[in-house]
């Protein structure tokens, strides 16, 4: 009976081997610990690589698995080892996370990152660490990277994509982009008169609900409200990107079910208003900025609606690195992701950065 | 927390309800086992797992009876973790004729402990270090609906198919994390001495 018993567990703990989550015999996958919270980290691609890229997710609150199960970085894995990152309170992160949301900020977030990079450099001691962060995760790097100057000595470049270092132009930028387009569309005769009325709508909203202090328990309904409007006004993806992409990252029953409720990562975030995200952002991010001299690559979609194009000028003027070591790559058919909307081009971008700096 | 206090009061209240009521039906007011039921069970219904239970009857009368079921279930996420959990539910059940019953309502309270699947770093004092983790625990709770059927009136068999799906909880990072639940099982029912 006891025999039968354990094969039965060991019976069940292969069936639920998520093909979607396994690394392949070659790669990697550990926990690391930090405040009772335990980040999956997979490393992947060619591990005997010197050059290693850590993946810092967008969010706050979603996955870093979206990149690999998109295959986003797949044609870097064939030259560099590739890490990806699952966050305090996001995905399949584990714990129940000492002090819960008070610790759910860039400040923490940068921290944990640091963690991160000391279990790499202890595991495999790679000659060269590259940074990428995404939306919430170029908030991330940036506290990281712009607080505290020993850590440029772990980072051999930073690639910034679309990400949130200047919060409050942001949200400027994106009400003024939402609005753009909800004042097109509500005149567009060719749409059908209930989208126009939506539009105008939402024109109305943003006119009775104008931008307010994100620091405030009472913004949480707006914030849903323009994430929402963005989408819909194809902010995130372009139209012709969106089901394909999708349907890579979730297509399967499998995965949906898996994810089911993933929006506890994001609650666990933004509940309450969570203040300490917006506050720490302001003081350890857009004002601390000049404080970074790496080679930095700084990659925008061209129709981001959550974070528009524009930010990437103003990243690029903030830091402190040589005009040589800087440079801005836009992308014209790429809303918010261009590692899945030209996954291509920019694999080749990032690898060019790699080659040059490693 | 609310939630979870309120959840905690309404498996509380249906105890205590069943007790009174136990008096009437139950003789002498013991609590005596007369079910041992196994399932497959489901955590997001795809991550596998087993339930076991021991089946106590709080109330029976001739449509509605509460019943109280001890148990334990395991959970296999890979390359995540496996968890047990440890508890009781208390199932309403509400018999549509002979065979077939609802089972509208069952509320869980259990201790969910987590054990890992891979190793664990953790930067102490500058130095990273493989760590001896053995996981961690918290509060679960659910609430399930469900159906039975017995083969014991038409077939004469001691037994009961039933199954349930919903919902469960647990502490997150300051908030709840959700999961839905499904369970797939038999009961053997035990012969009254």
């Amino acid at each position: 009976m006891k025999n039968v018993f354990k094969y039965y567990v060991l019976a069940l703990i292969l069936v639920s081997c998520g093909k979607d989550f396994m690394e392949k015999p070659h790669e990697d996958f550990f926990y690391v610990k930090r405040l009772d919270a335990r980040f999956p980290v997979w490393v992947k691609g060619n591990l005997s690589s010197e050059n290693f890229l850590l993946i810092v997710h967008g969010g706050p609150g979603s996955t870093g698995t979206q990149y690999f199960r998109y295959g986003a970085f797949d044609y870097l894995e064939e030259d560099y080892a590739v890490v990806y990152w699952e966050q305090r309170a996001s995905g399949f992160s584990q714990g129940t996370g000492a002090g819960g949301q008070q610790n759910l900020n860039a400040e923490e977030g940068s921290l944990d990152c640091d963690a991160v990079i000391e279990v790499i450099r202890h595991k495999y001691n790679p000659k060269n660490i590259f940074l990428l962060g995404h939306s919430w995760g170029g908030v991330l790097t940036t506290a990281y990277l712009a607080n505290n100057a020993q850590r440029h000595n772990k980072i051999k470049g930073w690639i910034l994509v679309n990400g949130g270092h200047n919060w409050e132009l942001g949200q400027q930028l994106s009400v003024q982009w939402v609005r753009a387009r909800a004042e097109q569309r509500s005149q567009d005769n060719t749409l059908k008169e209930k989208d126009r009325k939506f539009w105008s709508d939402v024109v109305k909203w943003y006119d009775e609900n104008p931008l307010g202090n994100w620091d405030n328990i009472n913004s949480m309904g707006w914030i849903r409200k323009h994430v929402d409007y963005v989408d819909k006004a194809d902010g995130y993806f372009l139209p012709e990107n969106r089901k394909r992409i999708l349907d890579k990252i979730a297509g399967n029953t499998e995965m949906r079910l898996h994810e089911a409720f993933s929006f506890y990562g994001a609650w666990a975030w933004f509940t309450k208003g969570n203040p300490p995200i917006w506050e720490s952002q302001r003081s350890i991010t857009t004002e601390k900025m000049g404080n970074i001299t790496l080679p930095s690559l700084i990659l925008w979609g061209r129709h981001d609606g959550i974070l528009p194009v524009e930010l990437a000028q103003d990243a690029y003027d903030r830091i402190s690195t040589p005009e040589a070591d800087k440079s801005i790559i836009i992308f014209e058919q790429t809303a918010h992701s261009p590692m899945f909307e030209e996954t291509y081009d920019f694999n080749k971008v990032v690898k060019n950065f790699i080659d040059t700096y490693k | 927390m609310k939630c979870f206090s309120l959840f905690i009061l309404l498996l509380i209240s249906i105890g205590n309800s069943a007790a009174i009521a136990q008096s009437d039906t139950i003789a002498q007011g013991k609590l005596r086992i007369k079910g041992v039921s196994l399932a497959y069970a489901g955590e997001n219904i795809v991550r596998p797992g087993f339930f076991m239970s021991a089946d106590m009857p709080l109330m029976q009368k001739r449509k509605g009876e509460i019943w109280l079921s001890p148990n334990i279930t395991f959970f296999s996420f890979q390359p995540f973790y496996t968890a047990w959990l440890g508890g009781v539910r208390a199932t309403y059940k509400y018999k549509l004729g002979e065979s077939f019953a609802l089972r509208p309502i069952t509320l869980g309270l259990h201790y969910k402990h987590k054990f890992l699947s891979a190793d664990v770093y953790e930067v102490i004092s500058g130095s990273v270090q493989k760590i001896k983790d053995n996981g961690y625990g918290n509060l679960h709770v659910l609430a399930t609906s469900g159906l039975e059927y017995s083969f014991t009136k038409e077939y004469k068999l001691p037994l009961s198919v039933f199954t349930d799906f919903g919902i469960s909880a647990e502490p997150y990072f300051g908030v709840f994390r959700f999961h839905w639940e499904f369970y797939f099982g038999v009961r053997y029912n035990l012969k009254r001495k």
